[in-house]
């Protein structure tokens, strides 16, 4: 089809122009006298054939020239897709928008979200009255703003308008097949047309479970998919922290360390500690670390009391992930339980007392009284050869131990191997307990995990461990899960950890009295047991934030909450908690929870509100490598997929689709070249290389030179 | 000074009141021109003592060879050493030197009537280079004489050495514009039979006519011992086609149309052209002719001047 077809007759008539202008100009001819007409007579002769044929070649080129020309002016059109005349045909549009929070990266003024938005006005803007359209967000799972095609693009607009990126990452082509349904459901005679927009970032696209659209893409189903992010992004951003410990006494020493990710090229970057509001210190981190180190902060002196604290990376382009929120929970006193005879725990006791200095955290019982006591408010019970204990004592000890407690277990003369065999939690189940002869008490303990949190503190000051044993339990076998932290000697384990549900269970090879060793008399058994006692009690806590999802589990986090809590978002909006009962007990559940902040509970206590849970957007989003067009083609599944990386080029993608594409311009280019070819022909392959050959240079004679003018005689008027 | 040819052609065309020499060369010219001696390659036969070797024996410082004295020989030109040497008697001969005789030979056919842009015609070229070469030649004393021709000769002037004889005989040029036919071949022929041995023979002409029998008719002249210089005067637009829209040419001589177009036509034109004169080359090295093409574009006094010198040192 053509846009200006009247341009044919042009065409048509131009074709015929070098015939007609071929006979005007044999008729009108010069006549000239010339002296060797002989030699031009001879010289036609010879090339009449050669003359002909190249005579026939230009009147080729010359009337192609015209034809393409006028046909060019003519604007022929191609359609890149589906059926219809011009694009006349009714269709049925889908978008669907990435709503993931790297969406809202900075570029220019606005955001990426801004752009795709702006880019899904214009599509709805371009649509004809009997168009319809539907529109979906890509989020972790698709959301459905306009689940069927609609008309009315005003309201369509309106909504679009209103919409806004959500804080997760996101999930593309589960999105495009909802759409897809959606289109197919509506109407499978309209031409459809998918538009996906979304930036650059390859996660969206890479997470997939499917690995290509469901269903097989109808052939008049045109897919454009606007990649409206920068093609370099850079981004810095905290992926997680860890707390050390958790939970902290007053006064005891705390840190916090965090994993940094970079996306673009290295740069330095600094993060800043906030604690209650407050910045607290600063840490530089250099271009060559900033995807691989772990820098640290170590918490000031805080009072009891549950702290808000967040770490800060600079100002970039994308803001949401800038912050990561956590809780810093300082206690007064760390209760530990002491389970033996006094006589047998006295070292123990001294030395909790020593380096806590104060009594009141330590209760001191026999092992009999050991049901008669409540486990759950001790942060760490201690058993000194407390064994064998009766399977009631041993359900609740590893009970606790479930919950989230530490256990400490000193072996003692009262059990034989036998008695560690009805117990699921330790480490190993020791296979015996042996004495060890004269020369080989002397032991020197090494550390196994140096960097376990209970051992990395000890060595400092302390010199090389060396302590005398005399009796010690072997192990064969540990139990899954088990490691060694301190050895005596080759393979021969002095302190066993296993987790054990969300608690840690700690096994001593001898005994915490000085019946089996010197163990209690060496400088390092006071600061072990310490930091046992420091460890457990943060072992068993919860992690100092949460991630941000649908729906938190209150009752997990906060067993003792037994009705809905007012719990408020960082916005100060009442956070919507959900109550079940399951099994006879209430279940309580927050929803919704995705802002990222401190979420609190307003009470008559604390009017301004007491934090309790910090939550964090998942960082999994912040890493924002781009993905290349080829790649979203195979993720698709599909080849004829239109890309775009500006609204501009997304405009001129859906013309061509809907209404055609001239390619006037490729002809007028190949008349340039004809142009130039019959330029060739005409005056360059019939003319001497350098205007003629010097004829008169016969016995070194004087040449006649190669350029001789001619202008005022009738040869002139030849020359033009 | 200004002196290129289209210069001098159009000041020639400006003075018609000029005769003989002086409508072909200007003051400048002839007094670069005087220096130049011409010198025949052969043994010339003259009628007046000169610089020019001869058969002859005669009265020259130059040693040819001895001779047995005869009866009429003069005594004092015995020579007693050969004698004191054999006891017998001989004459001590001399190379004789002679005037060079020089005929020109000049082309008024119509073709000669041709120029393309601001160039002078081949025949006003051709008539100025046998004023340059005649010029030398009386400059030296040495005779010269013409021969004018168109399809006949139309003009005879036997050799004189004085410079009213040279203006005549340029006044025979001017008075007899081109036109009509060629016939050079028949021309050279009588001129051969007509004129004494030993003679330098210029001939200046396009050589437009038939090549072989011309050919032949120099052959002719060189038989009848003349030393021949051939200069062959051709426009730029003659070698090299340098026309550019197509047009219909007429020939000067036969009439002949042909509609062309030049653009097309000229590589293959060169090529037909460059072998006509490679034939004229060839038979002029083979019969020991001075041959050379002389386009009309070029300035005449230096291409006499080169040309003179390099005769003199090949005859050397």
């Amino acid at each position: 089809m053509f846009l200006a077809p009247l341009f044919l007759i042009a065409a048509a008539v131009g074709a015929t122009m070098p015939f007609f202008l071929h006979l005007m100009q044999n008729r009108k001819r010069l006549r000239l006298p010339f002296p060797t007409v002989r030699f031009l007579r001879k010289a036609e002769k010879n090339t009449s054939r050669r003359i002909r044929l190249e005579n026939i070649l230009l009147w080729l080129l010359r009337t192609l020239i015209m034809v393409l020309l006028g046909t060019a002016f003519a604007m022929p059109m191609i359609r890149s897709g589906g059926v219809g005349w011009l694009g006349e045909a009714p269709r049925d549009v889908a978008i669907v928008l990435d709503a993931s929070y790297s969406m809202g990266y900075q570029v220019g003024k606005g955001t990426v979200w801004d752009k795709s938005i702006e880019s899904a006005v214009a599509i709805l803007e371009g649509l004809r009255d009997p168009d319809r359209f539907c529109i979906f967000l890509a989020r972790d799972q698709p959301e459905a703003i306009f689940a069927e095609p609609v008309s009315n693009k005003q309201e369509g607009i309106a909504r679009l308008r209103t919409l806004q990126p959500g804080q997760s990452s996101s999930r593309i082509v589960p999105a495009v097949n909802a759409a897809m349904k959606a289109l197919l459901k509506a109407d499978t005679q309209r031409e459809h047309e998918i538009h996906i927009l979304t930036d650059n970032q390859a996660l969206p696209w890479r997470n997939l479970t499917t690995g290509g659209l469901e269903a097989q893409l109808e052939p008049k189903t045109a897919v454009f998919v606007s990649l409206l992010g920068v093609s370099a992004p850079e981004n810095t951003a905290i992926v997680s922290l860890d707390l050390q410990p958790p939970v902290a006494r007053k006064g005891a020493d705390m840190r916090a360390v965090v994993k940094l990710r970079r996306t673009g090229p290295p740069a330095d970057t600094a993060l800043s500690l906030f604690i209650d509001d407050r910045e607290i210190s600063r840490r530089h981190v250099n271009a060559a670390d900033a995807d691989s180190a772990e820098p640290s902060f170590t918490m000031p002196v805080l009072d009891v009391g549950v702290h808000a604290a967040r770490i800060q990376t600079p100002d970039d382009n994308l803001q949401a992930d800038n912050a990561f929120y956590f809780l810093v929970k300082i206690q007064e006193q760390m209760p530990s339980l002491v389970v033996g005879a006094e006589s047998e725990t006295l070292f123990l006791r001294t030395a909790l007392r020593t380096g806590f200095g104060s009594e009141n955290s330590i209760e001191s019982i026999t092992p009999e009284r050991l049901t008669d006591k409540p486990l759950s408010k001790y942060a760490s019970v201690f058993l000194c050869n407390a064994l064998p204990l009766f399977g009631q004592a041993i359900s609740a000890v590893e009970a606790y131990v479930k919950a989230g407690g530490v256990l400490v277990v000193f072996p003692g003369m009262g059990a034989k191997p036998d008695a560690y065999a009805s117990w699921t939690c330790l480490p190993g189940i020791p296979r015996a307990a042996e004495d060890l002869p004269l020369p080989q008490r002397n032991r020197v303990l090494t550390w196994d995990q140096p960097q376990h949190i209970l051992v990395r503190n000890l060595r400092e000051g302390i010199g090389i461990p060396s302590v005398s044993i005399r009796r010690r339990l072997s192990f064969d076998t540990l139990h899954e899960g088990s490691q060694r932290l301190i050895s005596m000697g080759a393979n021969q384990p002095f302190l066993l950890e296993r987790q054990f549900g969300t608690g840690r269970v700690l096994l001593f090879a001898v005994s915490g009295d000085r019946t089996w060793s010197d163990f209690p008399l060496s400088p390092f058994f006071l600061p072990l047991l310490l930091q046992c006692a420091e460890y457990g009690s943060g072992a068993g806590a919860k992690t100092p934030f949460e991630w941000a999802t649908d729906s938190l589990s209150l009752s997990e986090r906060f067993p003792e909450w037994k009705t809905p809590p007012n719990l408020r978002a960082p916005d100060g909006q009442p956070v919507s908690v959900r109550a079940s009962v399951l099994e006879g007990r209430t279940v309580l559940n927050a929803e919704n929870m995705v802002l990222p902040g401190f979420y609190s509970t307003i009470s008559a206590e604390s009017p301004e509100g007491k934090p309790l849970i910090a939550l964090n957007i998942l960082r999994e989003e912040s890493d924002l490598t781009p993905i290349a067009d080829t790649d979203v083609q195979k993720q698709l599944g599909i080849e004829n997929v239109a890309f775009a990386h500006d609204l501009e080029t997304l405009r001129t993608l859906i013309e061509e689709h809907r209404v055609g594409r001239t390619f006037g311009e490729h002809l007028l280019w190949l008349a340039f070249v004809l142009i130039a070819a019959e330029f060739v022909c005409a005056n360059i392959l019939g003319r001497p290389k350098s205007g003629g050959r010097d004829l008169s240079g016969s016995q070194g004679s004087v040449g006649i030179g190669s350029g001789a003018r001619f202008s005022t005689s009738e040869t002139a008027r030849a020359n033009g | 000074m200004d002196s290129t040819p289209q210069s001098q052609a159009k000041a020639n065309a400006d003075e018609p009141a000029k005769a003989g020499i002086a409508a072909f060369l200007n003051p400048a010219e002839m007094h670069k021109l005087g220096r130049l001696l011409l010198l025949s390659r052969n043994k010339v036969e003259g009628n007046l003592a000169g610089a020019h070797r001869s058969p002859l024996r005669g009265p020259s410082s130059e040693f040819a060879d001895h001779k047995s004295y005869g009866i009429g020989d003069e005594t004092r030109h015995i020579d007693w050493r050969v004698f004191a040497r054999t006891d017998r008697y001989f004459i001590k001969r001399y190379q004789d030197e002679t005037n060079l005789r020089v005929y020109l030979v000049l082309d008024r056919s119509a073709s000669m009537n041709y120029a393309s842009g601001e160039w002078p015609t081949k025949f006003q070229f051709a008539s100025r280079l046998a004023a340059a070469v005649g010029y030398v030649i009386v400059k030296a004393r040495d005779s010269i004489g013409l021969f004018l021709h168109g399809e006949k000769l139309d003009v005879r002037v036997d050799v004189g050495n004085s410079f009213q004889h040279l203006n005549n005989l340029l006044k025979h040029v001017q008075s007899h514009p081109p036109g009509g036919g060629s016939d050079l071949a028949k021309t050279l022929h009588e001129i051969a039979a007509s004129i004494r041995r030993g003679a330098l023979v210029v001939v200046i002409s396009d050589l437009l006519g038939d090549e072989e029998e011309i050919v032949k008719a120099l052959a002719h002249l060189r038989k009848q011992r003349h030393d021949v210089i051939l200069f062959q005067t051709l426009d730029p637009a003659e070698l090299d086609l340098g026309l550019i829209k197509p047009c219909e040419l007429q020939d000067l001589e036969t009439g002949e149309e042909l509609s062309v177009n030049p653009r097309v036509l000229v590589e293959e034109y060169q090529e037909v052209f460059g072998k006509f004169l490679e034939q004229y080359k060839k038979a002029c090295a083979g019969m020991n002719i001075d041959y050379r093409v002389v386009p009309t574009n070029q300035p005449l006094e230096s291409f006499v001047r080169v040309y003179l010198s390099e005769r003199r040192r090949l005859s050397r």
